[in-house]
């Protein structure tokens, strides 16, 4: 999967959530090349921002979209990572 | 002072966080808790959580890019 592709997805599942992906174009840009990067290099689509322990059952819940994404978009008005945002 | 930050290469919030140590002169540790697994478990176990970026300021935690709580734990 390329960026423009992933990109997208993430544009797609934040608008049937009710969110939008950050502004900040800095910011979307980092988080889609290293969930890009995370693929590559661990084989799952882990947030960019969060560590990974290599217990493939806990690191479930880091991949992206993550187990906390809508409670933090729902408190501070965005993830964790900065991709998504609350509109 | 002995500061650690655990971050991750992508991290937006963690390239700022640099910066701005950088800009004050402040000297640290980093550790990437995307590659170093020893480096992770431990931040996880030090938070809770397994959000970055973390510093580590002489024992104190935190957790985000806050830049007047950086201030104040780094006396600037």
């Amino acid at each position: 999967m390329n960026e423009e592709q992933l990109r997208k997805i993430s544009e797609r599942y934040a608008e049937s959530q009710g969110f939008k992906l950050n502004p900040d174009e800095k910011v979307v840009e980092s988080i889609i090349k290293g969930m890009i990067d995370n693929e590559e290099n661990h084989g799952f689509r882990y947030c960019p921002c969060r560590a990974i322990t290599g217990d493939k059952e806990k690191d479930r819940k880091i991949i992206c979209p993550c187990f906390w994404h809508k409670d933090e978009i729902k408190d501070t008005g965005r993830c964790l990572c900065g991709l998504f945002v609350s509109k | 002072m002995k500061i650690r930050v655990y971050y991750t290469p992508f991290c937006f919030y963690c390239k700022l966080l640099k910066e701005f140590l950088k800009e004050n002169n402040v000297e640290y540790e980093d550790l990437n808790v995307q590659e170093n697994r020893e480096a992770a478990l431990e931040m996880i176990e030090k938070t809770g959580q397994t959000g970055v970026p973390v510093i580590e300021i002489d024992g104190k935690i935190i957790i985000g890019f806050d830049k007047e709580k950086l201030k104040e734990a780094l006396n600037l």
